[in-house]
């Protein structure tokens, strides 16, 4: 069941030198009990989308009036920030990738976990508290009657995150949304991070959109993936279509020049040049700089359509619709 | 009759105990060392990759920093065997440190904090060649700053440009070009690719293995990340806790680990086959902190299989074919 | 307009600058300011000390020139003749009688009083008049020139401000410089050395200082010592500043690369440390240069600072606390107009480099 749609997401940034396109037709959908990849690399876009979701985006972003982010058949870009605010929080949470930029530094812990749920939700600081204590619980934080009165600076790098996810999760959200969760994290306590995701997804029938870089991540991890390149989303399935059949010669050369644990001594091979400037987006595929499979005048001028196959496996590139 | 050549390796590292002070809250309170490397032995031939992998905690930067003589350390000895002769990093001379400094180089993490702002890139490249006076005119500067920049894949027209206007990858080029210039022998890469993307990243460390190849350079490659140093490094150690627990050649650590924590680590490493889908496992309990370091193994907080030796023994590192570790039950 | 890759930070800050409309308004009267005190010998028709005085024309009011009058239009600027008497009978008040017949017409590029101007000495002036004086602004107790007084303070006021700042900026550097730059025991003395001058109220420690001036100094040696002891005092916030800077500064990843690279110390300060400090160091000698000159304002008004034949705006505005003054004689207080104005065109210009600078601090 689709628990969020985005159509047509359309973003441009007012600057300086001129309104420069930032995202560029971006559609996806998000259903109860998914997690949905979102895998990128620097410039990609995908932060600028994880937070157009909640309209987190300052003044100088421009959407398109064909944009629309739609949750139980509303568009979410028509509300004003009153009406946002369940959407901050409640409805829909974020967690971050540095977890002490989550919590501020001079306030207990328990006093923001408490702050966070009485904005959302009419009960009492006695309840607040107890129900920190238990969502503080769930993510395997010992002792937390005690740690919930601690500082951010108390807590390891792995306790904070979890402490934030807690938070997040805390005022029972039908959507997560996570931006490189564990990228600042060891690999063992990433490790323990996902799989503490994935419990709560089942357990809650909540949504998740997954935003790394990192693709072995994904693979573990998302139903579905989405790769975006230069606010484009350039190919999206599930995780076994995506990544054992990539399609797009970015997603392609992606896979190449990731290291795989179990194939350890293939050789990387790097993505020559590097991603354009905002106001150097190429005309056409803004792909063409840097693509091995370029075919000529058609991926220079005309950008390409989004094709569909029968399995719901997209690609954006004209190898695939000549 | 056979002729036995008793060869030194190129850097030798015994009982290495690297010390930290934990900061005083009152000058009453005595002070708190710690050891964040911790009775380390290896050896590092010429001309190999040697990788070192650990999570926080673990001691690896702190070992850099020894090895290039930017953190003194406390016992033990690390030597240097270079044609000149030996050298030993701790407390040099003048006119050795200098010498050192030619010789063994580092390259950084951050790509943005790492290269002065004020400077231009060519000032940045050509610092070590004028201040451990390698050249003598500045035609010749100019003229090995060119050379390095090249084999980097720098375009020398932007050389006059400031930093802030190059990409992270580009700005890792330059930071890897600065610590070639002065053409060393020995280069600790701490995290020298953890901050760039995926791409980029790949093009980085193919640079870094042909100019390695090219100009016989023997690297330290510091990384959390395994898969990573699985495709880069010829041998490998894995710390934890300022120890090393296994030490082994690559393939033989990563077909076949033995010590608990390495097996656990590994299993953590999620893979880029969605047909492995299965559970992350996952080690419980959280790195201890490292001022209340265990008595007997490091492991014994999060170790599948402690015993009540390990609580009070420290095991020594067992060899076997060049696959030593460090655990009483490994097979 | 050059690409913003190869243009440096100063470059960068510069261009920004230029957008800021209220910042460029402010320089160009900043530096209007500053060439009238510069130039203030060549634009004084008279000299601003005693030598110079009209004993005709004392505590008179200001004389513009006019254009036209019932006599038609000249184009040569002029004034009439005045007679001045006070008796008895007007209660000893100054009563001009004015000839309105006689004209007397402003001169350019008049030969008139000897100075100096960068060695040279030159005996041209802007204007003057063809028979007696003109003082636009008026003249004071002894008949001097308040014009001519106004152009000179303002370059001694500035003259006293740059020696101070030269000064202090001296101090600051040394001192913040070694304590952030070796932290530890050498930190903990420079520091409360630095605080021990900050915490001492600026005026008293001015006027203790000021009182000790022996009698017999000459008037130069009086402006070094005032222009000194001014430099001195002020050291601590920026000395502070630039400690704290290097204390975090100096644990970047650049520095470490710059002190394995063989670097020694000094250059690291030199090349890597201070370059990133010095448009703070622009924006706060133009925002402190203000207090500088009011700092000596203040000594020289209440007689402890400059005195004749060296003047200030201070030193002119000491006579202008009489009531005599206030009822009579108001032209007394112009020179506060031009200080105010030059105060003012310090902040805004301080103001606009700072909004400039901020801009570009280390970017990713």
């Amino acid at each position: 069941m689709s628990l969020v749609k985005v159509e047509n997401l359309n973003i441009q940034f007012d600057t300086d030198e001129g309104q420069l396109l930032a995202l560029e037709d971006v559609n996806f959908t998000v259903n109860n009990g998914e997690i949905l990849g979102i895998a990128g690399e620097s410039g990609s876009g995908k932060t600028i989308t994880a937070k157009s979701l909640m309209q987190l985006n300052d003044e100088n972003t421009l959407y398109h009036p064909n944009s629309k982010i739609l949750h139980q058949g509303e568009n979410l870009l028509n509300y004003d920030e009153l009406k946002m605010v369940p959407y901050r929080g409640k409805i829909f949470s974020m967690i971050f990738q540095e977890p002490m930029a989550s919590f501020a530094p001079a306030i207990r812990i328990g006093d923001q976990m408490v702050e966070q749920l009485q904005i959302h939700e009419n009960i009492s600081v006695q309840e607040a508290r107890e129900r920190s204590i238990q969502a503080l619980t769930s993510v395997g934080i010992p002792d937390s009657a005690t740690l919930i009165d601690q500082y951010s600076y108390e807590f390891s790098g792995g306790m904070r995150q979890r402490a934030m996810i807690a938070m997040a999760l805390s005022t029972n959200p039908q959507l997560l949304i996570a931006d490189e969760p564990t990228t600042a994290l060891d690999v063992t306590i990433q490790a323990q991070i996902i799989n503490l995701i994935k419990r709560e997804v089942r357990e809650r029938n909540m949504g998740v959109i997954f935003i790394t870089h990192d693709l072995a991540l994904l693979a573990q991890t998302a139903h579905r993936i989405l790769i975006m390149y230069m606010g484009k989303i350039v190919e999206s399935g599930t995780t076994y279509q995506v990544l054992t059949n990539p399609q797009h010669p970015y997603t392609q050369s992606l896979i190449e020049s990731s290291p795989d644990i179990n194939n350890f001594e293939k050789p990387l091979i790097p993505i020559p040049g590097e991603v354009p400037l905002l106001k150097d987006r190429p005309q056409g595929c803004v792909f063409q700089n840097r693509c091995k499979k370029i075919m000529g005048e058609a991926c220079r001028t005309q950008k390409p359509l989004t094709v569909a196959q029968e399995d719901g496996h997209t690609v954006a590139c004209h190898i695939y619709h000549e | 009759m056979l002729v036995t050549y008793i060869m030194s390796s190129f850097i030798e590292v015994r009982n290495l105990e690297v010390q930290y002070e934990r900061g005083k809250k009152n000058i009453f309170e005595k002070t708190n060392s710690f050891n964040a490397v911790d009775n380390v032995n290896f050896d590092i031939q010429k001309g190999k990759i040697f990788g070192l992998v650990g999570e926080s905690g673990s001691g690896k930067s702190t070992l850099g920093k020894a090895l290039l003589a930017a953190k003194e350390y406390h016992r033990g000895s690390i030597h240097y065997h270079f044609q000149e002769g030996m050298i030993n990093p701790n407390h040099l001379p003048k006119n050795l440190l200098k010498l050192f400094r030619s010789k063994v180089q580092l390259i950084f993490q951050d790509p943005y904090n790492s290269l002065s702002p004020r400077m231009t890139v060519r000032d940045i490249i050509a610092e070590p060649l004028e201040s451990l006076g390698i050249t003598s005119s500045k035609k010749e500067t100019d003229d090995r700053v060119i050379e390095i920049a090249q084999k980097c894949q720098l375009n020398i027209n932007h050389l006059n440009r400031f930093p802030h206007s190059f990409s992270g990858g580009q700005r890792q080029r330059i930071s890897i070009a600065r610590s070639l210039v002065a053409k060393p022998e020995f280069i600790v890469a701490d995290e020298s690719v953890a901050a760039l993307d995926v791409s980029i990243q790949a093009g980085i460390l193919q640079l870094l293995k042909t100019i390695q190849q090219e100009m016989g350079l023997t690297i330290m490659f510091i990384s959390h990340d395994l898969s990573v140093v699985a495709n880069f490094c010829d041998d490998v150690a894995v710390m934890y806790l300022g120890k090393i627990v296994e030490l082994a050649p690559t393939k033989k650590l990563f077909t076949d680990p033995k010590h608990p924590y390495t097996k656990a680590l590994f299993q953590s490493i999620p893979s880029i086959h969605p047909d492995t889908q299965t559970t992350l496992q996952t080690l419980e309990g959280e790195i201890p902190s490292i001022y209340q370091k265990p008595q007997g193994c490091v492991f014994q907080t999060r170790c599948p299989i402690v015993s009540s030796r390990c609580k009070v023994d420290q095991p020594s590192m067992k060899k076997h074919n060049e696959h030593q570790t460090a655990c009483f039950y490994s097979t | 307009m050059s690409s913003p890759a190869i243009l440096s930070q100063s470059q960068l800050i510069w261009q920004r600058f230029q957008k800021n409309k209220s910042a460029k308004i402010a320089t160009f009267f900043l530096i209007f300011l500053i060439s009238l005190g510069i130039f203030a010998d060549f634009l004084s028709p008279y000299k601003p000390t005693i030598d110079g005085a009209d004993k005709d024309y004392i505590n008179g009011a200001p004389q513009l020139p006019k254009f036209w009058d019932e006599n038609g239009f000249s184009i040569r600027p002029f004034l009439y003749t005045t007679e001045r008497t006070r008796s008895i009978e007007t209660n000893f008040r100054w009563v001009e009688t004015v000839n309105r017949e006689e004209r007397r017409y402003v001169q350019f590029f008049v030969k008139g009083w000897e100075y100096n101007f960068l060695g040279i000495t030159m005996d041209r002036h802007l204007f003057g008049i063809d028979q007696g004086q003109i003082h636009i602004f008026g003249t004071d107790g002894s008949g001097k020139d308040i014009f001519s007084r106004t152009l000179k303070a303002i370059y001694i006021s500035l003259a006293v401000g740059v020696l101070g700042l030269a000064i202090k900026l001296c101090m600051s550097l040394m001192v913040g410089g070694l304590a952030g730059y070796f932290g530890g025991w050498v930190d903990s003395i420079l520091s409360a050395f630095t605080d021990a001058v900050r915490t001492i109220p600026p005026i008293p420690l001015f006027m203790a200082l000021a009182a000790f001036i022996p009698d017999h100094w000459s008037a130069e040696m009086r402006f070094f010592y005032i222009a000194t002891i001014i430099g001195m005092v002020d050291f601590p916030t920026l000395s502070r500043r630039l400690r704290t800077h290097l204390l975090s500064e100096r644990n970047q990843e650049y520095v470490l690369a710059a002190k394995l690279s063989g670097t020694s110390t000094f250059k690291i300060i030199y090349k890597h440390l201070l370059p990133s400090f010095t448009s703070y160091i622009i924006v706060d000698t133009l925002i402190n240069f203000p207090y500088m000159i009011l700092a000596e304002t203040s000594l020289s008004f209440i007689g402890l600072g400059l005195q004749d034949p060296v003047n200030s705006i201070g030193v002119m505005l000491q006579n202008a606390t009489k009531s005599d003054v206030l009822l009579n004689y108001q032209w007394y207080y112009i020179p506060t107009i031009f200080f105010i104005a030059l105060v003012m065109a310090f902040v805004y210009v301080g103001d606009g480099i700072r909004d400039a600078a901020d801009a570009y601090k280390v970017q990713k």
